[in-house]
């Protein structure tokens, strides 16, 4: 068995795990370069192509900042996902991620899902898809009894018990 | 020999003590202790694990006066760690907070060798344990569970009966912030629990309306996630980011909930020790432990009672990592069985998706209505056992574009978008928690390769899902999707396995009266051991079809009660 790539938030000491590692912290511990970082965009674009009220990949992140936040997780993923389409037959990343998909499809699905992940996480899709969680929803008071309203319980109740009393 | 001090000292060098005998419990998040002992230094009890059921124990001890260490071999997170209300918590799900240690890969996580297993167990490794990553899914097992063999011819009765856990529940209950609402037709009586039960939001009401119209039963579902102030918690907000840590600090964790309370009551908590071996004296009997720090130093702990909280993977696995002559097949393994019969409930889903907005990534993640319509065994089904089932949110606009792609629907090129939006916030997913067989070759052993960081054998775990279980999860996935229906889903969209889950691990050292066919007995204590005890979900009998930590935590506390009940006879190394 080959020893597992280390993720970059392994070597983060406890006590200093709620700070955000600097990106180039990070890239250095994935070993990724300015020039991956335009790859991983180039075949988030062929992924996630502009189409209508959606824009293309790098458009949804202009300032790779929530791309930043995926390095800082899975850098160290997303790092062996690029050698492995380094290796990859094809003039250009539409044609690499065509063979990566023929050759090694569990990988070509595990790019695909992370560059989709960081894609439905960018500010301005949550704005397009009208996402509004991660956000605080106290319930209001009697929000609780609200959707138990009209009876809703009432012939669950009427019922009665549906368990089993075995003999001891 | 008879040996039990209660407690006059503070325990060694706890970095608690610092401010005197009782202080203001701070909620969670204590800087490390490091252990340093005296010759001679011999703590009354030593807690293997600070998980869910190690924290139960602990507190209880430590309050009623006994000398309690505990290692654990993960940190203390810092609620500012968790991600649930961050743009990132769904890139966090791939890396930080990936529910599979393999996957996550943390210092303190050990590797587990699963090419042998069908569905892949979860676990988180820290001060809190899988509390930390856990649901607060918080029911109780059915009374027939425990006489399964009696009742219905099928697997094994538990040396208990319902009557005698009861009381534990509802003391539990209590430590562990639960919201309820009392009255269920599932169960007997319970206590009040401490608050009420959460909303059931508009998609709850969705299924509890469609429930109704099948005359099946169902209701608002337990939680162990506070609604009030409560021992530390503070009220949900919903973010339904429940399972990769609450970042509110109103789902109940160990952390919260019960180690502040423990270690103001004198426990020592030692964080980033790997125990690598359970020490015996040369009567057989357990005294202590050897653990691993970071550096790689290695320590001893004395103590006159141990206590395995490691989970039903990490215990079986230190009692098979500590052979000696006396015990050559492993520690309290006379039997053979430590390790064997390990249960996982496996969790199928269905998804509903509806016409009309429901708001569905509101929490709690957690559970909003459950249903034991189908949990008790019904031979015309053509299988044993059964399941519960519970309605959650379906989450954020990856989890949508996840669901689309175990629909066979093509995440990438155009028209995401669109697709994403038809499911987000207009869905809702149904887990089933269903009972599994317990086959003595599932089972927890040790890889003679893979190692963890610090160099200790990992566990090689087996796990063939029986033809049983596959009927029992086509029939049961069936019926949700009719529920489903009956509450308005346009569509449902059905997954056999549940994505990461789980990570329910029992069985691996089960209860029982007879010592050839058991490794603990009713009180979780070894049948060869008499000064070490198990209190983990190793313990259970038959997996039950529930989310088991209110039930592991409750048969924890039962065992604590034990202990000090009968402490004057407690049998203790020289
Ligand atoms: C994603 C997820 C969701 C879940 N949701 C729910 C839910 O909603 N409801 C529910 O009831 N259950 C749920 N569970 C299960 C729940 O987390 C477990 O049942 C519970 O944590 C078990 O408690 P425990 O004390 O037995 O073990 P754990 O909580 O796993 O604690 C064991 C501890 O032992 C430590 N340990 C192990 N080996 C060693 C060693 N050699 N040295 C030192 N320390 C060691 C570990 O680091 C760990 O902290 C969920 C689990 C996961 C992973």
């Amino acid at each position: 068995m080959t020893a597992p790539v280390l993720p970059p938030y392994y070597e983060i000491p406890p006590a200093e795990r709620t700070a955000a590692l600097p990106q180039d912290v990070v890239m250095q511990r994935c070993g990724l370069t300015n020039d991956d970082l335009e790859l991983l965009r180039d075949y988030g674009d062929v992924l996630l192509p502009e189409n209508g009220r959606a824009p293309r990949f790098s458009d949804a992140d202009p300032d790779g900042e929530v791309l930043g936040l995926a390095l800082a997780q899975v850098g160290h993923r997303l790092a062996q996902l690029l050698a492995v389409l380094k290796t990859t037959p094809g003039a250009d990343a539409a044609e690499r991620l065509e063979a990566l998909q023929a050759a090694q499809p569990d990988r070509f699905t595990e790019l695909r899902d992370l560059l989709v992940c960081c894609y439905l996480s960018t500010p301005m899709i949550w704005e397009i898809v009208g996402y509004d969680g991660r956000k605080q929803h106290l319930p209001e008071p009697g929000e609780a009894e609200s959707y138990l309203a009209g009876g809703l319980l009432d012939q669950v109740v009427a019922r009665g018990p549906i368990y089993i009393t075995p003999d001891n | 020999m008879v040996l039990w001090r209660l407690r006059q000292q503070p325990c060694p060098r706890s970095a608690f003590y610092q401010g005197g005998w009782r202080v203001t419990i701070k909620r969670g998040n204590y800087e490390a202790t490091e252990w340093q002992s005296k010759p001679g230094d011999r703590a009354d009890v030593l807690v293997i694990g600070g998980g869910a059921s190690g924290a139960t124990v602990s507190k209880f001890l430590a309050h009623e006066g006994l000398h309690v260490v505990c290692l654990e071999q993960g940190t203390w997170v810092n609620t500012a760690e968790y991600t649930g209300n961050r743009r990132e918590y769904e890139l966090s799900m791939f890396g930080r907070w990936h529910k599979n240690p393999n996957a996550r890969g943390l210092p303190e996580d050990y590797p587990l060798e699963v090419s042998n297993c069908d569905i892949d167990p979860v676990m988180y490794n820290a001060v809190g344990g899988g509390s930390v990553h856990f649901g607060g899914m918080w029911p109780r097992i059915m009374p027939s569970d425990f006489r399964l063999k009696s009742t219905f011819g099928i697997g094994d009765d538990w040396p208990i009966s319902w009557e005698e856990l009861w009381p534990f529940y509802d003391l539990n209950d209590q430590d562990w912030g639960c919201a309820a609402m009392v009255g269920d037709p599932a169960f007997p009586i319970m206590g009040t629990p401490p608050m009420p039960a959460h909303p059931i939001n508009d998609y709850g009401r969705r299924f509890a309306q469609g429930m109704n119209k099948l005359g099946w039963h169902w209701w608002p579902a337990p939680n162990a996630i506070a609604n009030q102030n409560h021992h530390g918690l503070v009220p949900c907000v919903r973010y339904g980011t429940c399972e990769s840590g609450c970042p509110n600090g109103s789902k109940a964790s160990a952390d919260i909930t019960h180690w502040p309370y423990a270690i103001r009551d004198g426990a020592t908590l030692v964080t980033r020790a790997r125990v690598r071996e359970i020490t015996i004296d040369s009567q057989g009997l357990a005294s202590g432990a050897i653990f691993l720090d970071v550096e790689g130093n290695e320590h001893q702990v004395e103590a006159d009672v141990v206590v395995m909280a490691a989970n039903g993977i990490g215990t079986a696995r230190l009692l098979l990592m500590s052979t000696s002559n006396r015990f050559p097949q492993g520690l309290a393994n006379s039997s053979g069985l430590v390790g064997r019969r390990l249960m996982l409930n496996p969790c199928p889903m269905v998804i509903g998706v509806y016409d009309e907005p429901l708001h569905s990534w509101m929490g709690p993640a957690g559970q909003n209505v459950h249903s034991f319509e189908f949990y008790e065994t019904d031979e015309s089904r053509g299988h044993a056992l059964g399941g519960s089932w519970m309605t959650m949110p379906t989450g954020g606009p990856y989890a949508a574009a996840e669901i689309l792609a175990q629909d066979g629907d093509d995440i990438h090129g155009p028209g995401l978008l669109d697709k994403v939006g038809e499911i987000m916030g207009y869905s809702q997913l149904v887990a089933m928690v269903t009972a599994d067989l317990p086959h003595e070759d599932n089972r927890v052993e040790l890889d003679s390769t893979l190692t963890d960081s610090s160099g200790l054998p990992a566990p090689r775990v087996t796990y063939k899902q029986d033809a049983n279980s596959d009927a029992l999860i086509d029939w049961h996935i069936d019926k949700v999707g009719e529920a489903l229906y009956a509450s308005g889903a346009s569509r449902v969209i059905n997954f056999p396995a549940m994505p990461d889950q789980p990570g329910h691990l029992l069985g691996t050292a089960r209860m029982g009266n007879d010592p050839g066919t058991s490794v603990v007995d009713k009180y979780g204590r070894s049948h060869d051991v008499p000064n070490l005890y198990v209190v983990d979900g190793s313990v259970f009998v038959t997996s039950c079809a529930i989310s088991p930590t209110g039930t592991i935590t409750a048969l924890a506390l039962r065992t604590a009660h034990h202990l000090l009940q009968n402490a004057i006879d407690q049998l203790t190394p020289d």
